[in-house]
């Protein structure tokens, strides 16, 4: 299905966090999403899933930082072409994102680790406001 | 600030962001000149736009769907507003919300009969509906019912409305959201954020709204069976309801916001260095401030507190303005004029800002093209702990002196619930899901990094090993840049008010009449007094009007 290019950054920084990734490295992940096609998806999927993955994940944000200081990471793969892209701001693909729907529904539940689930006084309280609104 | 583009008018001091980042003043925040509605309406004037209605299939009922389309900087948009009908207990303002009065889609280029019929099936569904790149915007209204069913039932008495009824509420329907940027699959922004007139932030927005607006007048008008006064017309503008949803934008868009406020202090800043005033610009002044005292007499809210403070800032502006002759000579009226408001309450500072840019639009009205930014904040590995350490002594001591060992200073947190993704504001010591909480405590996280720097060393291999830290890293070094990207209070802190967020953002729309209904949301009033679509020579001149202003 197609996916703007919002609706993948916004998923990847919740899916971060909900995964457990440290903040400043899921905003990295979300603001290459202009780069980000099924493959680096694949590969951040598969790195969410687990602790040492998240590690990996982790560790190639800092490698960003590594390369910026001159140094050349020994990392390959499409997300850290994707990563690298951002951060030299290469113009980004211009063919429409698509997402198969198992992979969305893949990160759509770890986006779903950052929702607190619904109580009868934080839908009365949390908002702030009333149910009906006829005036 | 070696990033802003030289500049040549001479200028005063900018307000410190200390003083103009708190929660408090940016809670009595004023639209501007420089708001995007009022941008918008300009760019439309200065290009001669008209607004055509090739569609409207509306019945007996005043359901059904009709096409507005606009020529702007060589692109046409077109509206695609849907009215159903809806029963009074699914009438809310919320985001929980599942059925609206109407909905709309503003739609690059002009829909055939297939592309309506698609948006037809898909606009009332909003958020649970898919959209295509070629619809930017997605928005829903509800009436106003009291309101709305008065103006009908006086049209088809063949009376006008009251008065007086218009004028308190303002608006016939409210928007409950306006979605822009990709969202449920509509244009990404950067679709057209090159395109001249809407390269501003929230200018597809903007132009979906003020032409939500002449579909309600329609509406009313079909129904009733005849027109309503102009006069009337023009004061109703469209409401929107702002909950918790608009908040976090501010501190995930840090460069943004500075963006935002480089240009209003900016603009303040040259008015203030103006020097000697025409008799023009005296008459302007002393013109304006009279409006403001009509403008200010019928702004009143229900809310006991909000209404207090409208109260004390009616009588301060009185003040003001009484005073105002003997500020306007001398060599330095506009500077006068500014340390004459700084005795008074924020409400009247503010005020007092967006005042004194009004009548210098040939001097301020550019600098709206800095308002948008591309980029994101970026992180700098080759910093010094030094360097870092010096920027948190001099940029965030409003952070690190607070005491998180005290409960209320982590009283509130944000989270986002499972309940169609609706923003809310929890209490941690008494509710769950702190643990999930959305990462808008940035005082506390950048108190925590403070508290793991070493001496020295390199930050690079600091964050190796600690990564946790990253995204405050990049916020402390985005600051010593962007001196207005944060907003310096404690946003988890049992006094923060939401609320003052919203009103910050909500003016910078453009938004006046600010009826807040609890800390936590907002009614506005958007457009009111604007031109209508066949009147945009007088998009110059709208700033807080008052209702029997011609």
């Amino acid at each position: 299905m197609r996916r703007t290019v919002a609706e993948l950054r916004a998923e990847l920084l919740k899916a971060g966090r909900g995964a457990g990734l440290p903040l400043g490295t899921a905003e990295d992940l979300a603001w290459a999403a202009d780069w980000i096609r099924a493959e680096a998806l694949k590969q951040i999927l598969d790195g969410l899933r687990t602790g040492e993955g998240r590690k990996e994940l982790t560790a190639m944000a800092n490698a960003l930082d590594a390369r910026a200081l001159g140094a050349e990471p020994k990392l390959s793969g499409p997300l850290w072409q994707a990563l690298v892209a951002f951060q030299d701001q290469i113009a980004p693909p211009t063919e429409a994102l698509e997402i198969s729907d198992a992979q969305w529904r893949a990160l759509a539940g770890h986006a779903a680790q950052t929702y607190v689930p619904e109580t009868d006084q934080s839908r009365l309280r949390g908002a702030g406001a009333g149910d009906i609104d006829n005036d | 600030m070696d990033e802003m583009a030289p500049i040549a008018s001479p200028q005063a001091p900018l307000r410190s962001p200390d003083t103009v980042m708190r929660l408090a003043r940016m809670g009595a925040s004023f639209p501007t000149r420089l708001s995007f509605l009022p941008t918008l309406l300009r760019q439309l004037r200065d290009e001669g736009a008209e607004v055509t209605r090739p569609v409207w299939e509306i019945g007996p009922e005043g359901y059904g769907h009709a096409v507005y389309s606009v020529l702007l900087g060589g692109h046409v948009y077109s509206l695609v507003a849907i009215s159903s009908p809806l029963e009074a207990d699914q009438r809310t303002d919320r985001v929980i919300a599942t059925a609206w009065d109407t909905a709309y889609v503003l739609y690059d280029g002009v829909p055939d009969a297939s592309e309506i019929a698609r948006l037809c099936d898909a606009a009332p569904l909003q958020e649970a509906g898919r959209f295509t790149e070629r619809d930017l915007v997605l928005s829903r209204a509800n009436r106003s019912v009291r309101l709305f069913d008065h103006v009908v039932e006086a049209l088809r008495k063949g009376n006008q409305p009251d008065a007086d009824r218009i004028c308190n509420t303002g608006y016939l329907m409210r928007t409950t959201a306006v979605y822009g940027n990709g969202k449920f699959g509509i244009a990404d922004r950067t679709h057209i954020a090159q395109r001249p007139g809407l390269s501003g932030p929230f200018m597809a927005e903007m132009l979906t709204v003020w032409l939500i607006r002449g579909f309600t007048h329609d509406l009313v008008e079909h129904l009733g069976g005849r027109p309503l006064d102009r006069r009337l017309k023009r004061h109703l503008g469209i409401g929107n309801a702002t909950g918790l949803g608009m908040a976090p934008f501010l501190v995930s868009h840090p460069l943004l916001l500075d963006a935002w406020m480089q240009v209003r202090e900016t603009a303040l800043a040259r008015v203030r260095a103006a020097g000697a005033l025409s008799a023009a610009r005296r008459a302007r002044y002393q013109e304006l401030a009279q409006r403001v005292v009509r403008h200010l007499a019928q702004w009143s809210v229900p809310d006991a507190q909000a209404q207090a403070n409208i109260e004390t800032l009616q009588d301060e502006w009185q003040a003001f303005s009484t005073a105002l002759p003997g500020l306007l000579d001398g060599e330095t009226p506009t500077e006068q004029m500014y340390h004459a408001s700084l005795t008074g309450s924020l409400e009247l500072q503010e005020l007092t800002v967006a005042f004194l840019l009004e009548p210098f639009g040939e001097l301020v009205d550019g600098l709206t093209c800095c308002m948008a930014t591309p980029a994101e904040p970026r992180l700098k590995p080759g910093m010094s702990i030094t360097d870092l350490k010096s920027a948190l002594q001099s940029d965030w001591s409003w952070a690190l002196d607070l005491d998180f060992a005290d409960p209320t200073a982590t009283h509130q947190f944000w989270y986002v619930s499972e309940s169609k993704a609706e923003p809310r504001l929890g209490l941690r010591h008494e509710e769950p899901g702190a643990e999930r909480e959305s990462p808008l405590d940035i005082a506390r996280q950048v108190q925590d990094l403070a508290g793991d720097l070493p001496r020295s060393g390199s930050l690079a291999e600091f964050l190796m090993a600690h990564p946790h830290h990253r995204a405050a890293v990049r916020r402390v070094q985005s600051l010593m840049r962007h001196p207005y990207a944060e907003i310096r209070d404690n946003l988890i802190d049992a006094d923060c008010r939401p609320i003052d967020m919203l009103r910050c953002k909500l003016a910078f729309f453009g938004a006046a009449r600010f009826d807040p209904k609890s800390d936590r949301w907002t009614r506005i009033t958007l457009a009111q007094g604007a031109p209508l679509a066949d009147e945009l020579d007088r998009a110059d001149d709208w700033w807080l009007p008052a209702f029997g202003d011609e």
